[in-house]
């Protein structure tokens, strides 16, 4: 899939490519071209100061150099604007396919993926994953044509007057390179995994820790877990900083190597000069060419670290990609059968963790439980899933707030809803009073970035879009929690009178926190049993 | 991440971020020496090369040109140490700040936990200070704080010998420096503005994203995961337009940048060229030789090598400044935090002040009077009534809701300020009514307070009806249990809490009292049982306990109980009845 997201934009990634290719040419092809043309010009001025006739085109060098100057600026001005819009697109491209292949799981996973570290996680991977094209691919291959274009040069000039240089260049160029890309990747490849593995521990444990404060301030024992975070801290950076020193380590050698190379070509070439073999603005090129390269393989060690950390990003977001297997449920509910009567309401009343969300998410279809049956009115049964799912209202234990106006909150129920509609919603939930003090009212930022509402405001909001739904069955797990006493019954009156000529399954812990009913059942130790009509 | 600051002096963000450069003690130092020694270095460097030519041209051998040549192996060993070192000591001044910056926001909540303060730590959000803000001030200590000095540095000592070669091609140089401040500035505000830019809208487009992620069952509920799928794509379409257009406008300054040092090196080539030429008669041109001119343009392009890296770095210098304003909101005035505190302990003391007379024979573990607590956040006053207890026995607090239970424990604990009585000195066993649980095994979860024997934690985990769950769990007792107790149930979760308690004090750990805020609250029947059977079993074994609940588990266990009343602005006097069970 990741690799898939290049291959759609590779045309501008190339074009990119090709824009950073010309940058790093024509840094090199600036700087060795003002080399042969001062010592060019130096050998002329000091031929024309002796008498002699010299004539230098100064105008084809002058305007190379311009030319090149110009070319290099601009070059890089088109390859940061093709670069940064071709990875930008990819990772939108990454993000679209995350999201369809998460929305594909069974309905009952998606529960598990609204804890906090598991989203850090996904927005944290994917950022890592940037830089596999950005430091990963693309500076390895123009530093590797770098190298090849300034191997073409000196061949040209040196081949045949010494090919021992050339046969030295061959060999220090790719021992920089492989020093720089595989050796760099190599040996810090597992650091880099423990990195990231070792960010995401520390990221749960700091949230592990804030979280057992009050426990572990009681007990005496938050000072030892403090260093223990501290020390986890310091583990990272450390295993940060072991990546970083060998990077530039390697950094530091491939730039002596160059250096070295680049002083060994001049004496070469110096001396090639002296037995008259060589022209000296050539022996200059040369070595600046050289000299150029340490712009594009300076960065290189640093980038290739960062292999570790991309794999281990891209191998834990194609983890989560994999249907996780739920731990076997501890539910043990036996066996039952419910008849949800037309045009009525059914409660079942049950404590927590009795399984009664349970049976509300297997009558919606979250859960499969075979053992459990629900016999419902022909015109209410449906074999697809969509049609089922139009036909539903299902208020689930936990709110369900998308970060956005409460008006977004509303219209996700009913796209074509208008204001007089949702303010009726909000009347519906005795939301509306508490809306209409909030200074945007209807636009108000709610959820993710927005004002904090309370949990009893989420549940009227989500009452209220029940309400816009306008659903044949409904489905209400707990529906008044976090409801004050006055607002409960305020609440309940409302879905009292609007859950006639409605179907509707209602679960909660006692009567007194569910709208009135026409069927009771009750669930004691682990059995579902109907209880006698008032 | 808090919301990004639009304008403003930064003057507190800057104030901690040099408060915490104290911190990393030499390194930053020992980075900017070497860095330094390596601009020299890389001077001496180009010199020798252009000595050399120079040389050959005016007809030297080789021979007699060894030193220089020595030097010149010198001189690039040189830069290759000292470019080494530098990295080296810069991760350090990285390393040390990040150690400080984490070190002063935990003494911080260490102070808060002890003045009291836990209420107004409570914002979960906070727990990711510790890792993004304070990861995100590296590049700041480690990049950018050196290559700030480097960049005034470099250019410095090459402006020097440019000078002294020919004071006309300095001149140019120098010319061209004041200028780039104000390149360096439209570069620093574009990337300023980048940064901002791309910070907002990261943050959008990763929250939409995110948020819609959350929110999949509501989006399958309704049908409307295709729209979602459509909006994600949008929006990160947009994004990305967004971003394009602030990203050109600072491409376009730092282009800029390149472009005036592209055409200064190339001016000076070409002047350069020129002068060899001979076409001027007059001025410093006249003078110039191959090895001025050749180490002249060798050092043109070094010239402005630092400013352009230091406008890489310039986004580091805008993410740290981000990261300080959320980290040096510690160092604001204690004023806002320690108010509530201050007014709360007053209170307590003002209220009633007379000590209970009841002296027994033994010092009783808890004797403390009425008073009323307020809670500066929520403008609530809760009465909170005398407690009375004794070692080995059993207190409990009734009443409804919101009567004020749990501020009770706390204030036992001394998570809240203004309870008297020495308890804080000595460990208590707190048991809030939501389970802490960590990302960890169970063992690891049972383990938290003390480590003993296989045989023991067996033992406990039988004790409290846990061995079904260890052996429903596809790794046993090693399964890791995700964040909220992700794979046990709610009272599978109580029954942890409470076993890793009974684990420590086996182990040795004996708290002075156990606090259990509602224990039996929304569990089945057969957790219930377990949690009452333990706390029989932990009253057989003489523990002091306080348990806040609403049910009647516990009526025929406790020595004394207090009934709390509802709505604390009746006045209504909590009675305490003592009996003896």
């Amino acid at each position: 899939m990741f690799r898939e997201g290049f291959k759609r934009y590779r045309r501008s990634l190339l074009l990119g490519f090709v824009f950073f290719l010309l940058t790093v040419l024509s840094g090199i092809a600036l700087l060795a071209l003002s080399g042969w043309f001062i010592t060019a010009a130096a050998l002329t001025g000091l031929a024309t100061a002796a008498g002699l006739f010299a004539v230098l085109d100064i105008f084809t060098p002058g305007t190379g150099i311009r030319f090149f100057a110009l070319l290099r600026t601009v070059a890089r001005y088109f390859e940061r604007v093709t670069h940064h819009n071709a990875v930008l697109r990819v990772q939108a491209w990454w993000r679209m396919q995350m999201f369809a292949q998460l929305s594909e799981r069974a309905p009952a996973n998606f529960a598990r993926l609204r804890t906090a570290t598991i989203l850090q996680r996904l927005t944290q991977d994917l950022n890592t994953l940037d830089s596999w094209y950005l430091r990963l691919i693309a500076p390895p291959l123009a530093a590797a044509l770098a190298l090849f274009a300034v191997l073409v040069l000196i061949t040209i000039f040196s081949v045949h007057v010494m090919p021992w240089l050339v046969l030295l260049c061959v060999l220090v160029f790719c021992a920089v390179w492989a020093l720089a890309v595989p050796f760099a990747r190599a040996k810090t490849y597992r650091t880099g995994r423990a990195e990231v593995e070792q960010s995401s521990e520390f990221r749960q444990s700091s949230m592990d820790f804030y979280e057992g404060f009050a426990e572990l301030y009681a007990a005496q024992r938050w000072q030892t877990h403090a260093m223990q975070i501290a020390g986890q801290g310091t583990a990272l950076n450390k295993l940060q900083n072991k990546r970083l020193r060998l990077a530039s380590i390697l950094e530091s050698i491939v730039m002596g190597a160059l250096q070295l190379l680049a002083l060994i070509t001049l004496l070469a070439g110096l001396l090639a000069y002296q037995d008259g073999l060589m022209s000296l603005p050539v022996v200059v090129m040369q070595a600046l060419a050289i000299l150029a390269l340490l712009e594009v393989l300076g960065p290189l060690a640093e980038q290739s670290t960062q292999a570790g950390l991309v794999a281990e990003a891209r191998q834990r977001l194609l983890n989560m990609q994999q249907e996780p297997t739920l731990p076997p449920s501890s539910l043990r509910l036996s066996a039952f059968n419910i008849a949800l009567q037309n045009n009525t309401v059914t409660a079942i009343i049950g404590a927590s963790g009795s399984g009664k969300s349970s049976i509300a998410q297997a009558l919606v279809g979250i859960i499969q439980e075979p053992n459990w049956q629900f016999t419902l009115a022909d015109e209410l049964q449906c074999q697809h899933q969509q049609q089922w799912l139009a036909q539903l209202g299902y208020v689930p234990q936990a709110n369900l707030v998308l970060a956005g106006t409460i008006a977004t909150n509303l219209q996700v129920a009913a796209p074509q809803a208008s204001e007089a509609q949702l303010w009726q919603a909000l009347e519906f939930a005795v939301l509306h009073e508490e809306v209409k003090a909030m200074p945007e009212q209807l636009h108000t930022w709610v959820g993710t970035g927005g004002i904090a509402i309370s949990g009893g405001q989420a549940r009227r909001l989500m009452l209220a879009r029940l309400y816009l739904q306008n659903p044949q069955l409904v489905v209400l797990d707990e529906p008044c929690t976090g409801l004050d006493n006055n607002t409960r019954t305020q609440v309940l009156q409302n879905l009292n009178k609007w859950l006639v000529n409605r179907t509707a399954l209602v679960l909660g812990h006692s009567m007194q926190a569910l709208p009135e009913a026409d069927a009771q059942w009750c669930i004691k130790e682990h059995n579902l049993s109907k209880l006698s009509l008032r | 991440m808090a919301t990004i600051k639009k304008q403003g002096s930064f003057a507190a963000e800057k104030h901690y971020l040099t408060s915490l450069r104290a911190a990393t003690g030499r390194s930053l130092l020992w980075a900017k020496v070497f860095g330094s020694v390596h601009a020299i270095a890389l001077v001496a460097q180009m010199g020798i090369f252009a000595w050399l030519v120079h040389s050959v041209l005016a007809g030297a051998r080789i021979d007699v040109l060894w030193p220089f040549i020595g030097l010149a192996v010198f001189a690039i060993g040189t830069r290759v140490a000292t470019n080494a070192l530098q990295h080296y000591f810069s991760h350090n001044t990285a390393e040390q700040a990040q150690n400080a910056a984490r070190n002063g926001l935990l003494r911080f909540w260490q102070q808060q936990m002890g003045s009291g303060n836990w209420q107004h730590l409570r914002d979960a959000s906070a727990a990711n200070d510790i890792v993004e803000p304070v990861a995100n001030l590296a590049g700041y200590y480690g990049r950018y704080l050196p290559q700030i000095w480097l960049a005034a540095w470099q250019p410095l000592v090459i402006l020097i010998v440019v000078f002294y070669l020919n004071w006309l091609a300095g001149l140019f140089l120098l010319i061209s420096a004041p200028l780039i401040p104000i390149f360096m500035a439209l570069v620093g505000m574009g990337a300023e503005r980048i940064h901002q830019q791309h910070a907002i809208s990261v943050q959008r487009l990763a929250s939409l994203f995110i948020d819609r992620v959350r929110n999949l069952t509501l989006l399958f509920l309704l049908r409307k995961i295709p729209s979602a799928q459509q909006q994600v794509a949008s929006a990160s379409d947009e994004y990305r337009q967004l971003n394009m257009k602030t990203l050109k406008v600072a491409f376009l300054s730092s282009a800029v940048l390149e472009f005036f040092a592209a055409i200064a090196i190339a001016a000076i080539a070409i002047y350069i060229g020129f002068s060899l030429l001979g076409y001027y008669e007059v001025g410093p041109g006249s003078q110039l030789t191959l090895f001025s001119g050749l180490f002249i343009l060798l050092l043109a392009p070094e010239f402005f090598q630092p400013l352009r890296t230091l406008s890489q770095f310039y986004h580091d210098r805008a993410a740290a400044l981000g990261a300080a304003s959320i980290l040096c909101r510690q160092y604001e005035p204690a004023a806002n935090a320690s108010a509530a505190s201050v007014k709360a302990a007053a209170k307590a003391v003002a209220v009633d002040t007379n000590k209970l007379d009841a002296i027994k024979v033994e010092q009783p573990l808890l004797a403390t009077s009425a008073f009323t607590f307020n809670y500066a956040q929520r403008q609530q006053h809760l009465q909170i009534p005398a407690l009375q207890l004794h070692a080995g026995e059993t207190l409990l607090l009734k009443g409804p809701s919101g009567a004020g239970k749990s501020t009770v424990l706390q204030l036992i604990a001394g998570l809240l300020p203004g309870m008297q009585g020495n308890l804080n000195q000595s460990p208590l066993a707190y048991v809030p009514q939501s389970a802490w649980l960590i990302h960890g095994s169970i063992r690891e979860n049972l383990q938290l307070f003390a480590i003993a024997d296989e045989a023991l934690l067996m033992q406990i985990l039988e004790q409290m009806g846990l061995i079904p769950l260890i052996e429903r769990l596809p790794q046993g007792i090693d399964t890791v249990i995700g964040e909220n107790g992700a794979g046990v149930s709610g009272g599978e979760a109580k029954r942890l809490t409470l076993a890793r308690w009974l684990f420590a004090l086996r182990s040795g750990l004996q708290p002075r009292l156990i606090l259990l805020d509602e224990p039996s609250a929304a569990l089945d029947d057969e957790s219930a049982l377990y949690i009452v059977r333990t706390v029989q079993y932990l009253q057989e074994q003489g523990m002091s306990m306080v348990i806040a609940t609403h049910s009647d588990h516990f009526d025929s266990v406790a020595q004394r109980t207090v009934h709390m009343l509802a709505s604390a602005e009746h006045n209504a006097a909590a009675k305490e009845q003592p009996y003896v069970s």
